[in-house]
């Protein structure tokens, strides 16, 4: 039985983990990796102390930072959080029992969830545009998605090859106006109301379908990058257990990171607190850990 | 056993593959894709993946930082 199970290594579970450490309670950490969304950022200038870091490397900062506490660590991927006296906590390969959990799971990119999507995944079909825009040289590319991460996307491609293509579903671009300027210099060819039905190839991407104002068209691609926002992870926990906004959010409490349940909290991105930013979560983590220490002093 | 790891400078699970490499002590090659365009195409026909991290170790073809996989082909 563990006093504190903290699922999510991102900057929330992380922080969480330290304070859970420094309060000698016994914490266990569940997480696949210690990258989270800060960990596939390309530079990050906002986090105090360092004026310019890769995220790898301020994740793997973070990372040694937390092992030089003890705290226990397994690399497993929680499938679902139940309470009936305590906590139970399965991942694929065990079951994890303890008396307070905090939820660090952050988001992860939103789908299409359009046919050929999942088949092409790393054949074609690319999230992280930073980790392999280099692959797409001089190919024909497609950036799905018109809001900020859409735009920097499509900018990004830009050098790598001249045929970029931006389609947005709806019939204004969401991102900043500086950042539509700055891809129309940039060459990268933009259309709103269009919207994909259907990727297809063989064994790579070859060709999307989509709707133009209604028209069914397609068009011949070899790279499709989805940019359409993120998704809070949540899918674990189980009924009741928590309020969830519109959004998919986890509710809390301001002031102690606490969701409805005693004993269960969250932080960070997975939550609805307003700012998805790095030094928000670090300090969402530390809310919830010290709000779980009070807890089980109780 | 050779291990051949394609990556890109941009990605952010490069760097985590190659830890859990050098962690293990096991010597590698890399091969960074953007200096070796011929590699990308090599990359692509071996391992259908078009995208990095992908790594080879003899036959066995490794996508992502799939530490589990990892661990369980350098056991072999």
């Amino acid at each position: 039985m563990y006093d504190l199970i903290i699922i999510g290594g991102g900057p929330a579970g992380i922080v969480a983990g330290i304070y859970g450490a420094r309060k000698k309670l016994k914490t266990l950490i569940l997480t696949k990796d210690f990258i989270g969304q800060a960990g596939l950022t390309g530079t990050i200038e906002n986090w105090p102390g360092e004026k310019n870091i890769t995220g790898p490397e301020l994740m793997n900062k973070f990372e040694s930072h937390l092992k030089n506490y003890d705290v226990e660590i397994k690399d497993e991927e929680v499938v679902s959080l139940k309470k009936d006296e305590d906590f139970s906590v399965k991942t694929k390969e065990e079951e994890f029992n303890s008396k307070a959990v905090i939820i660090a799971t952050g988001r992860k990119p939103r789908a299409l969830n359009i046919p050929g999507e999942n088949e092409f995944v790393g054949k074609g079909i690319v999230y992280c545009t930073t980790c392999d825009a280099p692959l797409f040289k001089d190919k024909k590319v497609i950036v799905v998605g018109g809001g900020n991460a859409g735009l920097e996307s499509a900018i990004e491609l830009t050098d790598h090859t001249n045929e970029v293509f931006l389609f947005e579903a709806a019939s204004q671009l969401s991102g900043d106006e500086f950042l539509q300027e700055k891809a129309k210099e940039k060459g990268v060819k933009i259309f709103t109301n269009r919207k994909i039905k259907e990727i297809k190839g063989s064994n790579f991407v070859e060709e999307v379908l989509f709707e133009d104002s209604g028209e069914e068209e397609k068009m011949q691609v070899e790279g499709v990058f989805i940019q359409i926002g993120s998704i809070p992870i949540n899918e674990f926990i189980a009924d009741n257990l928590v309020d969830f906004n519109q959004s998919g959010e986890v509710v809390v409490d301001y002031q102690t990171c606490e969701t409805k349940t005693g004993g269960l909290f969250a932080a960070g991105d997975v939550t609805n607190v307003r700012d998805k930013q790095i030094v928000v979560a670090t300090g969402e983590g530390t809310k919830a850990s010290l709000s779980a220490y009070n807890y089980l002093r109780k | 056993m050779k291990i051949k790891i394609y990556t890109t400078p941009t990605c952010a699970f490069c760097p985590a593959v190659k830890k859990f490499l050098d962690d293990k002590g096991v010597e590698y090659e890399e091969v960074d894709i953007t200096q070796d365009e011929k590699a990308a195409e090599e990359m692509k026909e071996k391992t259908g993946q078009m995208g990095v991290p992908v790594t080879i170790i003899g036959e066995e073809v490794v996508v992502g930082y799939d530490k589990k996989k990892l661990e369980e082909v350098l056991q072999k």
